[in-house]
């Protein structure tokens, strides 16, 4: 079904890697199989490759030759081979075209020119399959962010494809969405469909998955059978960079600080009173209860996890406490500080850290963020600390999505605020990226400060957590 | 053929096809052509509700507009600059501002301003910056045919204005009278000028130098 | 699935009123002729049960009438300060009437059927479709960028306006327009691989077509017009 020959390829602008080399693989139809590696390793790619994306739409260098489903992938349009392959991304935000997730359903189908008769067959086929019989005819943008991905999967079946390939699609999922990704995946490889899927997180796809396809800095390292895969020490897969197979839970080291809870979270001092308390803390929004917390005590020197699935109200914590939501009950040190207040103690970094890039150049974005008594010195040695020091004249939308995160990072350490929130900060992070992550915070939580995590990441918690608030 | 034919081959093919892409407008293109669509309204009403709160700056809301919109439209011409590029986008904010407001002088203005602006912009090959700043000023124009109402549509205005007593309608004459018209075209054309070279600023600054360009 | 019953029109119909609207607003000098078209654009809106917008409308258009009969109650400075904003208002109204019927009734895809009959190239059609697809994007990204910027000490408010409004503006536009492209990239890839520009043409789900619906909200439209003429030559109104 598909074959790589003698694969090469180079992106135009080659500085951010995920480059190929001499790639052969062959898949079969019918065939599941994982791909996988560390980060820039060429995954991505590779699958682009598959959909004709590159080279037809991404420019660079290529040698070699793909078949896919017959027909040969440099020859032909991107369109011709959407009608063999479907692809899903990661983002689920920015895949869809319409409003309306019925037009989006069938989008895939009226590009190719399906009659109207046709189409509502394939809707109610679709709408069927994928248990979504209640999202239809919707507003996309009131969606969570589960139920977008389920569309932009919804939209690539209606068209029927052969091949189905998936960046990452998990990403950005709560544990209740990627079961509902699993039964997807599984009702597609029911019907015989070939699938592709480039993924960080191992774990739910290890009953899935035929092969375990292993990439590292472009060149095809290892092939295997799931069960060979399985058997690998946990060792050997760290060091391959890559994640846990077995569905993550959290270990006993942190305490849990529940949201009912009344009794304080012992934490690494017995102090009566804590650094931030949050104390009868209700919030609505849009008439709706989102919040309702009655007594939690943090200390600073601590990283706390904030769990719980989508929607439970993690984000609208978080703005609570860092003064972009209007609310009382959040005590800092002892006294109740007002919004403005909290925005200064505060700092929030977000999911998307292009909405934090302000500046033409790495060291203006610093200055912006740092004290005014910073000297140039000490932002340029947050920067070495960073490893962003020979970037410093660069402007902050020319570096990688990792770079920007750390800059954002980098940024926040000069600005000396003691509160640090992060929202999922290593989804689509490989092991050695997440470990990293971890170093971090644990630099953070000596340097004093209080450090506020929404993840989904259970093994991030395990390494680096001190506490966790459980939404829900 | 050897290996060297092969890529030579490769490279020939690439030149080709980059040359054809040079001129029609691809789906990348109709996307971004959406999407500078969507802003440049978004902005353009922002500007208006903000200057529609002081009376007559409201009249010099389409000036103040091209302050703030020349550097979407620089942004624009380097990211799509293609044939039909400028005058697709004249023809949805005008299509879709005057079916909102519905006056008829709009899409006068618009759709004649949309050609205008396309054409003299296209001259240059949509990079010569002097050429681009001058379509601007045309662009700047195409919204002339709702507040240039009160020009335009005099008598009816006036007429409206009555409602509000006769002295009001008497002021309002005073208010918009042929001086006044020059001083409006005037500031639109300086306006386009100032938010072209912001805009010519600002792409240098941030977005050819991250390479997003 | 029951869908209430409801007025359906086509929208080429509520835009040939819109733009027909101008005949008379323009053509006629007595104001009272307008009321008749506004009461039948609020029937309309009636009729496809968008009750909230024509409440809205009608405390607009009794505010802005109200204006104009105490006019001598009210002070010359608010009148001064308020004209030209009050007079296109009411100018417009009776357009905006029309204006709302066309934003509130039609959805994008049967705007886009539509554009697709008249033989409209995929040139306009897809940054049309493209655009309104923006708008929501827009405002969440504006917001999210607004907390960033605030928690970074430079946001929107009035110290920043007022001490560096050039530069708070930057702020804004900058992370806005890196944003909405990147977004546009990955719309772009996902669009292609869904066959979007391929060779096959289009096809849609649910076609519009003018219904007699269509034809009686016309006719009745046209009768007003020509009624009204028809009196202004005659000499009954101006």
């Amino acid at each position: 079904m598909i074959k790589f020959k003698d694969i090469s390829f180079s992106y135009e602008n080659s500085t951010l890697g995920g480059e190929l080399k001499n790639i052969d693989l062959n898949i079969n139809k019918g065939d599941f199989v994982l791909l996988t590696g560390k980060s820039g390793c060429g995954k991505s790619t590779l699958l682009n490759m598959i959909s004709g994306i590159i080279p037809h739409h991404t420019k660079g260098k290529i040698s070699g030759s793909i078949e896919v489903d017959g027909k040969d992938v440099l020859k032909t349009s991107v369109q011709e081979m959407a009608l063999s392959v479907g692809s899903v991304f990661q983002n689920p935000k920015s895949q869809f075209f319409h409003l309306n997730t019925t037009d989006e359903i069938i989008f895939s189908a009226t590009n190719k020119g399906v009659p109207a008769d046709e189409l509502v067959n394939r809707l109610e086929h679709t709408a069927a399959l994928f248990h979504m019989e209640d999202i239809l005819d919707r507003n996309i943008f009131r969606l969570s962010g589960g139920e977008k991905q389920k569309i932009a999967c919804a939209s690539v079946y209606a068209g029927q494809p052969k091949i189905f390939i998936f960046d990452e699609p998990s990403a950005n999922l709560d544990q209740f969405a990627i079961d509902e990704l699993k039964r997807i995946f599984t009702a597609l490889k029911n019907e015989g469909k070939t699938v592709l899927v480039a993924e960080h997180r191992l774990f739910y796809l290890m009953d899935i998955a035929d092969r375990i396809v292993y990439i590292d800095e472009g060149k095809m390292k290892a092939e295997f059978s799931t069960g060979e895969f399985k058997s690998l020490s946990k060792e050997s897969r760290k060091a391959m960079g890559l994640r846990a197979i077995h569905q993550p839970v959290i270990n006993g080291r942190a305490e849990k600080v529940s949201t009912t809870l009344d009794k304080t979270s012992v934490i690494a001092s017995t102090a009566e009173t804590g650094d931030l308390v949050i104390k009868d803390l209700v919030f609505s929004y849009d008439n709706e209860p989102v919040l309702n917390l009655e007594h939690i005590k943090l200390n600073k020197g601590n990283a706390v996890a904030i769990l719980g699935k989508n929607g439970s109200g993690k984000s609208t914590l978080s703005h609570c406490l860092c003064g972009l939501n209007k609310c009382k009950g959040i005590f800092l040190e002892g006294k109740g500080y007002s919004e403005k207040k909290r925005l200064k103690s505060f700092d929030l970094v977000m999911q998307d850290v292009n909405h934090q890039l302000f500046t033409e150049s790495l060291m203006d974005e610093m200055r912006l963020a740092a004290k005014h008594d910073t000297s140039r010195k000490e932002i340029e040695e947050i920067l070495s600390e960073l490893e962003l020091i020979s970037y410093k004249d660069r402007h902050p939308m020319s570096l990688s999505g990792g770079q920007k995160q750390r800059l954002v990072i980098g940024a926040s350490m000069a600005s000396g605020k003691d509160y640090v929130i992060f929202d999922e900060p290593t989804s689509g992070l490989d092991y050695i990226h997440m470990e990293a992550f971890a170093k971090m915070v644990e630099k953070l939580k000596n340097q004093a400060k209080l450090i506020l995590i929404i993840t989904h990441d259970y093994e991030l918690v395990n390494l680096c957590c001190d506490a966790i608030i459980q939404m829900g | 053929m050897g290996k060297a034919g092969k890529e030579q081959n490769m490279e020939n093919r690439k030149m080709k096809e980059s040359c054809k892409m040079n001129k029609k407008l691809e789906v990348k293109d109709l996307i971004a052509m959406g999407i500078f669509s969507a802003i440049y309204i978004v902005v353009f009403l922002a500007v208006i509700m903000v200057s529609g709160l002081v009376p007559v700056v409201y009249l010099f809301s389409g000036a103040i507009g091209a302050v703030v919109l020349g550097t979407v439209y620089m942004l624009y011409l380097s990211k799509v600059g293609k044939r039909f590029s400028v005058l697709i986008l004249g023809v949805i904010f005008t299509t879709l501002l005057g079916a909102q407001v519905g006056v008829w002088t709009m899409f006068v203005t618009g759709y004649s301003m949309a050609i205008l602006a396309e054409l003299i912009a296209s001259k240059g090959k949509y990079k010569s910056f002097t050429l681009n700043m001058v379509s601007f000023i045309f662009f700047s124009f195409m919204p002339f045919g709702v507040y240039g109402a009160f020009w335009l549509l005099r008598d009816t205005m006036l007429e409206s204005a009555k409602v509000y007593g006769e002295a009001h309608a008497q002021r309002l004459s005073e208010l918009t009278t042929t001086p006044m018209l020059f001083a409006l075209i005037a500031a639109t054309i300086a306006g386009a000028i100032i938010g072209a070279y912001i805009g010519k600023k600002l792409l240098k600054r941030h977005f050819k130098k991250s390479g997003i360009v | 699935m029951q869908k209430k019953q409801k007025l359906q029109l086509h929208p080429g119909t509520k835009l040939i009123m819109l733009l027909l609207l101008n005949v008379p607003i323009f053509g006629i000098t007595d104001k009272n002729i307008i009321l008749p078209f506004v009461v039948f654009a609020l029937i309309l809106l009636i009729l496809s049960r968008e009750y909230k917008v024509v409440f809205k409308y009608i405390v607009l258009y009794a505010v802005i009438t109200s204006i104009g009969v105490f006019s001598e109650y009210i002070p010359d400075i608010i009148i001064d300060l308020t004209s030209t904003l009050l007079v296109s208002l009411k100018m417009f109204l009776p357009l905006i009437a029309y204006g709302l019927l066309v934003a509130r009734t039609t959805t994008i895809s049967e705007v886009s059927y539509m554009l697709d009959q008249l033989r409209m190239p995929d040139g306009v059609i897809i940054p049309f479709l493209v655009m309104f697809r923006f708008f929501p994007t827009i405002h969440e990204e504006r917001k999210m960028i607004s907390n960033a910027m605030k928690l970074r000490g430079i946001g929107i408010d009035f110290k920043n306006v007022v001490s560096q409004p050039l530069k708070t503006a930057e702020f804004i536009y900058v992370p806005m327009l890196f944003t909405l492209l990147n977004i546009g990239t990955e719309l772009t890839n996902a669009s292609l691989t869904r066959g979007l520009g391929g060779t096959q043409k289009r096809s849609y789900l649910s076609t519009v077509h003018m219904t007699w619906q269509d034809a009686v909200v016309l006719a009745v439209f046209f009768a007003m017009i020509v009624f009204f003429f028809y009196l202004k030559m005659s000499g009954g109104i101006v």
